[in-house]
Formats: structure tokens, sequence, C-alpha cells
């Protein structure tokens, strides 16, 4: 065996000296019989031929002697690479546009799939990641998902249960750190429990939280990100021990997390979070909580331990926790089960352009599979085998590919790029999006998959190519058999249905876009300024003197040239400050069980903010500044809300009790028209409440409608609430438009892409049938000279050639109608407003498509019907 | 001449093991031999020869050197290998039982 191997090896080195002895010995033996035969009485030209003529095909001959030495297939590989090289560069035109077309097919592809490997396929940036969960309440019998969750629950849980090595719940909130003058508001998270531990993450500097800090009297302490220590603290080593303000206490810098680091997204300081769980109501929901399962523990084990825990405590604790449950979720899936629909439908978007690609491509080389068809036959007269043949063709495919493939992975990089820059800059794990060593290997394999694809046609119709015919055509124009025709017009098919998939998909993507953005949202954000502002800590206590320091505020911008109106709310409609606050409410005069409580989005509101967002007042009145904390309790109420507990009849003068938050009951004085929190969901109940007589929330949204131009009242509104007191924090300044197209943005971003690759699609389309039409052209040049010889008209030769490109786009247009209508299925939960199979957007798709197929025949049918027959014919 | 036999697959083997078992030669007279000896019923065609004693040559049945032909020319020489010799052996034994099989079921039916 060793030894069979070593000869192998040698031969394979020694090649040119065996090949020299086969030589040598096949031409001893040829002699010898020369002679013989002379010595039989033969001429010596005679008996050499006769000598060559018993010896038979000395080609095929010598490559069954190199079969026997077990080289042969490294040997031709190297004879195909340097061969296929030569004929590639023998005709740059065909390389470019095939290097081309495959390098921004695959680049495209795997810039995709970079951005899927990172959001999607790659683990989370913690040791052994797959092991932590999210937990999210949730009450079916009230409807609500995505709930947070209270302290002493939490503590059961991690009392109770067994599957989970560690537990850690956190608050997100914002932190004002203040150094000098310069205050500067930035990402907080408080934490609770084994936060740190639980990601397995210790600190790059100093150390992390510990559960001492969180113990009553501890003097504070804070760990920062990597990205803050670098930017405000300029990566300097001293920062740790340092103590800085965040809002007015004096805190202790104890670490600085690794790079990398920053859950919550986009968390930039954690501190701890100081609670008794003893001294917690159950229903005071506002922790978030994840886990690390323990090693073998599943998912699904410890959903079923925290449904009989949760099970427990809605016996014992009937009022708070009665329906409550929790919902968990590998915290990978919780972070981007969103993106999975719109990423893979772009990544398959991407995938139907490199078919298309690869149809044009293999049409491209069936075309000079046609030309070189005699090459082939020579070949094969030679003695070499078909399966040789159409080995050659495939190596120099997979040459091209792998080419192709090496630029692509070039263009990727730069494209990963600009990929990164139109998705919304908040969707999850951005800043992983990198190359990595699957990204390449799904690069190589692509290519090589993409070389076998468009490689397989062309090299089987050349092996099976009838040497005769072959040697017999070739001698006139190289033409191709019947066989070549029907391969090239199926690829011509399926580009066409392969286009119209991509295009229907775009445009049903499209439409759904368009009908979100001219979706009304409830409000007019036309030419409003919005600005989150924070009044809080020991200088605004909650209660009226916060509530005063808003309405001077709110004063002195509405006073501002060109300000018409200005209010502000705890949370801008359309997600624009990520969060909602929901309550329970109990109507008067029906019975309280909790059961019958109903739940609605829960708003606080200054007088101005229904003007200045222009949301209609449809019965009632708005709030007015003689609506405060010693007037009467009241309440303003949406339109949904409205209709769905008072149907038939006016709430106006009906009284609610805000239950649990509030022991007194407020009187509904106005309905006003729906708010959108997203743009394709209808509104829910809402209820507002005038901040007057809620003022213990810190931080508000501010909205001014402005009749000048927003960016200088943006300057003066600044300058206002400065004016009043400068270590306000004023941040998230932008029109109220930027924040209706965040809503947007992702949705955005994934139907450009899926717009870009069906318009490319629609130019490989054009190219693809453009050639076609054309070689038919000149294939047919004969004919055509023939019949334009007997009389027919150029409208006769036009509609052969058009009517031949026709064809095969009709049947492609029938075949990806079928594709689309199946296929289209899967964008259903991303369209709004318009169905899967909708008619007027299939009939665009066609039409557009129909139009490009003609204008891609019109060029070659016309120089069809400039055929001169005297030239045509003389030709031959 | 006119009265050859197509050699049955697999038996040019052991043809060309049993001529290589009188001494070393080349190619052509292992053609000739096998001719000569077979009183010209048997031919071997070149282009399976070759191919032959190479395959024979990679399984290590036979072993090859350049040596000077009758006239002084570089001509390639084949010999058995002690692994050839028993392969003829066997191989002889199992011709000599297959032949005498089918030359009883030719007399007797």
């Amino acid at each position: 065996m060793m030894k069979a191997l070593a000869r192998r090896i040698r031969a394979l080195f020694n090649r040119a000296r065996m090949e020299a002895e086969l030589d040598e010995e096949l031409r001893f033996h040829i002699e010898k019989e020369t002679e013989q035969n002379i010595a039989r009485g033969m001429g010596p030209a005679e008996a050499r031929r006769a000598a060559l003529a018993e010896f038979g095909g000395a080609e095929r001959f010598r490559e069954e002697c190199r079969d026997v030495r077990g080289v042969r297939l490294i040997e031709d590989l190297w004879q195909d690479l340097r061969y296929g090289a030569r004929t590639l560069s023998k005709s740059p035109g065909f390389t470019f546009v095939a290097l081309l077309t495959l390098a921004l097919g695959i680049g495209a592809n795997t810039a995709i799939f970079s951005v899927v490997n990172a959001v999607l396929f790659n683990h989370l940036p913690y040791p052994d990641s797959e092991l932590i969960v999210s937990f999210e309440g949730v009450n079916p019998s009230k409807g609500i998902t995505d709930s947070n969750m209270s302290v002493p629950d939490f503590a059961d849980w991690r009392a109770q249960s067994q599957a989970f090595e560690r537990v850690a719940g956190f608050v997100t909130g914002g932190a004002l750190i203040v150094a000098g003058e310069e205050a500067e508001r930035v990402r907080g998270t408080d934490v609770f429990g084994d936060f740190f531990p639980l990601f397995r993450t210790d600190a790059q500097r100093g150390r992390i939280l510990l559960p001492d800090d969180a113990k009553k009297g501890a003097p504070p302490v804070a760990v920062l990100s990597h990205g803050l220590w670098l930017r405000r603290y300029g990566g300097d080593p001293s920062v740790v021990g340092r103590t800085i303000m965040v809002g007015r206490e004096s805190t202790e810098i104890v670490g600085v997390m690794p790079p990398g680091f920053n859950y919550p997204a986009r968390t930039e300081i954690w501190f701890p979070l100081g609670v008794d769980p003893a001294a917690e109501r159950r229903d005071n929901r506002y922790l978030e909580v994840v886990g690390r399962l323990k090693a073998g523990a599943t998912v699904q084990g410890a959903q079923a331990e925290l449904d009989a825990v949760n099970a427990r405590l809605a016996q014992t604790y009937v009022e708070t926790n009665s329906g409550w449950g929790v919902r968990l979720t590998t915290l990978r899936e919780r972070l981007v089960g969103e993106m999975r629909t719109p990423l893979l439908v772009v990544l398959g978007a991407v995938a139907l352009v490199l078919l298309i690609a690869c149809a044009n491509v293999a049409n491209l080389l069936l075309a000079r599979a046609a030309s070189r068809g005699r090459e082939f036959a020579v070949r094969v007269a030679h003695g070499a085998s078909r399966s040789r043949i159409m080995r050659q063709l495939l190596t120099e495919s997979l040459q091209l590919s792998l080419v192709g493939g090496a630029a692509g992975v070039l263009i990727s990089l730069w494209l990963t790029r600009l990929l990164v820059g139109l998705l919304p800059a908040d969707t999850p794990r951005l800043d992983e999006i990198r190359p990595d060593v699957r990204v390449f290997g799904f690069a190589l394999a692509v290519s090589i998959l993409t070389g076998l694809l468009f490689g397989l046609a062309p090299a089987l119709q050349a092996s099976r190519a009838n040497l005769n015919e072959a040697l017999k055509e070739g001698g006139r124009s190289g033409g191709e058999g019947a066989r070549g025709g029907r391969a090239r017009s199926a690829l011509i098919v399926s580009e066409v249905a392969l286009s119209f998939m991509l295009l229907a998909g775009a445009g049903l993507l499209v439409r759904s876009f368009l009908h979100l953005r001219d979706v009304n949202p409830g409000f007019n954000p036309g030419g409003v300024l919005s600005m989150r502002i924070s009044a809080s800590g020991p200088k605004y206590p909650a209660g009226p003197a916060r509530a005063e320091v808003y309405r001077q505020a709110l004063e002195r911008i509405a006073a501002l040239p060109g300000v018409e109106s200005a209010g502000a709310v705890l949370s801008l409609p359309l997600g624009g400050d990520t969060f909602n606050v929901g309550r329970s409410f109990i109507r008067e005069g029906r019975p309280a069980a909790p059961e019958e409580s109903a739940n609605a989005s829960y708003l606080v509101v200054t007088p101005g903010y229904f003007r200045a967002l222009q949301i209609p007042l449809l019965s009632g009145r708005g709030f007015t500044d003689q609506d405060t904390e010693k007037s009467p309790m009241v309440v303003v109420v949406n339109e949904t809300m409205a209709r769905r507990f008072w149907p038939g009849e006016s709430p106006v003068g009906k009284r609610i009790t805000i239950w649990r938050d509030e022991k007194f009951p407020r009187e509904i004085v106005g309905v006003v028209g729906d708010t959108r929190a997203k743009p394709g969901e209808a509104a829910g109940p809402q209820m507002y409440v005038p901040y007057a007589q809620d003022a213990n929330w810190g931080s508000l949204s501010l909205v001014v409608r402005t009749a000048a131009d927003a960016a200088s009242v943006a300057a003066a509104a600044r300058n206002e609430i400065h004016a009043l007191d400068k270590a306000i924090p004023v941040y998230n300044v932008r029109p109220m438009g930027d924040v209706v197209d965040a809503a947007l943005a992702e949705r955005r971003a994934s139907t450009l892409l899926v717009g870009a690759f069906a318009l490319l699609a629609l130019l490989l389309a054009l190219v693809g049938i453009y050639g076609v039409t054309a070689y038919y052209v000149t294939q047919r040049t004969h004919e055509i000279g023939v019949r334009v010889a007997l009389g027919a008209q150029a409208r006769h030769v036009l509609r052969l050639v058009i009517g031949q490109s026709l064809r095969l786009t009709l049947a492609g247009l029938a075949l990806g109608l079928c594709g689309a209508a199946a296929l289209t299925r899967v964008l259903e939960s991303l369209l709004y407003g318009v169905r899967p199979t909708d008619p007027a957007t299939f009939a665009g798709a066609a039409a557009l498509l129909g139009a490009v197929a003609l204008l891609a025949c019109l060029v070659p049918a016309r120089r069809a019907t400039k055929v001169d027959p005297l030239i045509a014919l003389r030709a031959e | 001449m006119n009265k050859k036999t197509d050699l049955l697959q697999g038996t040019l083997d052991l043809l060309i093991l049993k001529t290589l078992q009188s001494g070393s030669m080349h190619g052509w007279d292992i053609a000739q031999r096998i001719r000569q000896v077979s009183r010209e019923i048997l031919s071997v065609n070149q282009g399976s020869l070759y191919p032959a004693l190479h395959r024979l040559e990679a399984q290590g049945r036979i072993a090859s050197e350049w040596g000077a032909s009758d006239n002084n020319r570089r001509a390639k020489f084949y010999k058995l290998t002690a692994a050839g010799r028993r392969q003829l052996a066997a191989e002889a034994e199992a011709w000599e039982r297959f032949s005498h099989a089918v030359g009883l079921i030719l007399q007797n039916t």
C-alpha cells in the first residue's frame, strides 16, 4: 500500500521522465514492427504505415497507460487549469463579463450572509451564551405579552426553580453624568442579582458590581462600558476609583467592562439596584429578567418548572398574580427574533439574483461551447473521452467561479460596510457584523456551487456533441445542434421566471411600505420638533415643583417667535420613546373584580400636547392650566377606548379609577383621536392624564409645533430650558418626522434591498434575453437571408425574431407566476394593506418584465431586418 | 494468419506472465512470442499490451528495467517478480480447471 502510494507520488514528480520513457518504449515497438514488415517484403514507408495502423490510436492508448499509473486525475487537473486559463485569457470580453456578473452575485450574497450570520447565526458574544434565556411576563387572559416582572416574583422564581444556575433582573433607564457645566445623558441600567456573572464576563479594569454594593447604606458605585470609558475619559486607566457626579449623587467608578459587553443594548453605565423583595409589591412590574440555565437544562424544562411556580403564586396571591405567567426564550431569539423574517427574505432575494446571474453565465458558456464545438470534436477524434472533455469544461467553469468568488469577497467587504450604514442604528448586534470563517466558507461554497451550476449544462452539451455533425457544422459556421438551442431556451425561461418572482415580491414590499407611509398615525408630524428633557432629583421632587418647572419651560418655548404651540408627553407615539406604560382601570358603577378590570396605555400630558400634535378633539374638552393637583381629577380617553368600553354612548362625564395606582376616581372630560404605537397596528385604548395631576415622572418628551425653521427653534428652545436651569439635560432633539421615519427604518432597509436586488435581476434578465436573441439572429442569418430573398418583408423578419423571444418570455412569466404565488406567502407577515397574490402588483411586474424583454430583443431584431440576402447567402 | 482468435477477457495477463517465465524481454518480443507459440492463432493487440504491462507493473507482478536490445537500441525489459510468479501459478491452475471443465461439457453433450 505504502509502496503503491510512493510510486504514485514519484510518478507525479517524474512526470516528464515517465512520459519520455513511454514515448521511447512505443517508438521502439513501432520500429521493430516496421523492421519486421520490411523483412516481409514491404517498402519502408508502407511498412511504417502498417506498423502504425496496427498500433491503433496512439493517444488513446497513451492515456490508458497513464491511467494505469493512477496520477491521471491530478495531471489532468493541472493540464486543464493551464488550458482553461489560456482559453479564458484568449477571450477577455467574455471572461470580463462572466467574472463581473459572478463577482457581483457572489459579493452581494456574501455581504448579506455576513449580516445574517452575525445577527441570526452567531452565538451572542458571551461564554456558553446559548444557555442564557430571557423572561417575558405574560397574562393570556388579559392579552398582555412582553410585560416586565415584579421583584417578589423574581425572588420566588430564583428560590424555587432548579433549572437555573443564575438569574438577574435589571431596569433600563437614563443616567445623567455631570462633569462641571457639561451634563451628558447616557443609557444606564440598574442591575439586580448575579447580572455580570450570568454573562460570565469580568471587568476589563477594576471589578464588576458585587451583591454588597446593593445593600442599604453602601456607597454608590458604577461600572462603565468600554465605549463610554474611551469617549468620555479618553481610556484613562486612573478613572477606576475616581468619583463622578451621576445626577446629584457622587458615585465611585469601580470598573470598566471589556469592549463588546453592552447588554442590555447600548448600555453605557451599570449601577447596583438596591431593592428589598419583601418590601416590594407583586403587581409593581418593572423588572426585566434574564437567567442562565444549568448545563444540561433545557428551555422547555425550565419553562415547565416556572409554570409550576407561577401556578402556586397565582393561588397564593390571587389578587396580584392570577393569570400571570412567564414565557422563556433564548436571549438570542429574543434579541433577533423580529429580524429573522426580513433578513431571510433579503437573503432569499439575493440568492435568486445569483441564480439569474448563473443562468446568464451559463448562456454565455453555451454560446462559447457552440463555437468551440469543433475544438471538442477534434479532441474526441484524437482519443479524448467524453468524460474527459466534461471534466475540462467543469474545470474551466470552476476557475471562473472561484476567481469571480474571490473578487466577490472583496466586493462584499465593501458592500457589508454599506449595508451596516443602511440598516437602522438600533438593529440588534449591528456591531458584531464582520467577516469570519463561516462567511468565507460560505463564499467558497457558493462559488463552487455556482461554478458547477452554470458549468453543467454547457459541459453536458459539449460531451454529447455528435462528432461528425460537429466537424461538418463546424466547417461552416460553428453552429450548435437543436439541443443547445433547447438548453438556452430553458435558461431564458427560468431566468424570466426568477426575475418575475423577485419583481413581484419587491413590488409587494414596496406597496406595503407606501401604504404604511401613508397611514395616518393620528397626529400631524409636519413642522413639529421633539426633544426629551429630564427634571428630577432633589431639586425637583415629584409633585407640584416638578410640574411647575415643566410648565415654565413650555411657557417660555411657546413664547418663542415661530412657535405655534408646545406640549409634553410621557412617551411619544410611534414608539418614539421605545416604551409604553400600561395601566388597568375600573369603570364606576361596575363590579371591580380583577378579571373585569381593563387595560389601556397610560400617558401623562401637558395641556398643549393635543394642539401641538394636532390630535383631534372629538368631544368634550382637552386639558387646561386649571387642571391641577387641587382641582377635580380628570382624564381624557381616545376613540378606541370610548368605543370599546362605552359602546353606543358618550363616555364624557363617566368616571374611572386607574386601579391600584390611584385610589380615587377620575372624570372623563373629553375624547380624542387615536395615535398609533406602531405604523402597522391599529391603536389600542389610551388614557391621558394631566401632568399636573401625576407629576411623578422625571422625563418628558416635548413636542413643539413651529411655523419657522425647526433647527433654529431647536437651538432657541434649548436656550430657554437652560436659562431656566443649566442642569436640565436636553436630548433626543429631532423633528417629529424623524420619529415617523425611524418607525419605518427597518422596513425601509429591507424594502430597499429587495427592491435593489429586483432591479439587478431585471438588468440581468435584460442582458440575458438580449444575448440569446442576438445569438439567435447570428445563427439564423443564412435562414433570414433566404427568407428575405424569397420575399419576406421586414415586419415578417421582426415577427420571427421577436416572436421567438417573446414566446420564451411568456413561458417564463407563466412559470414565474406559479412560483410567485407559492413564494410570496412567506412575505405575508411583512405585508401591509396588500395580499400576497395582489393581482395589480403581479400584473405590473409582468408588464415591466415584458417591456424589458421586448426592449432586449428589439435591437437584435432590427439588425435582423437589415440582413442583406446577397451577403448572407454569399457567406456560405 | 486469417484465423486469429480474440483473447478472452483477463487471459492477456496470464499470457504475459507465462511468456515472461522464460526470462526478461521487451514488449515487442512478448507480442511476437505469444503469436509464435500459439502458432499465429492468438494475436495481441499492441493497444492492449502496453496498458496491460503498465498495469501489471503497477500491481508489482512484473518489474522493468532499461537495457540494450539485440541490435543495441535502448529498450524496456520486463521480468517476473516473486508476486508475479505466485500469480502465474494460481492463474495457470485456475485456467487448467476452467478449460478442462469446458472441454468436458463440449465433449459430453
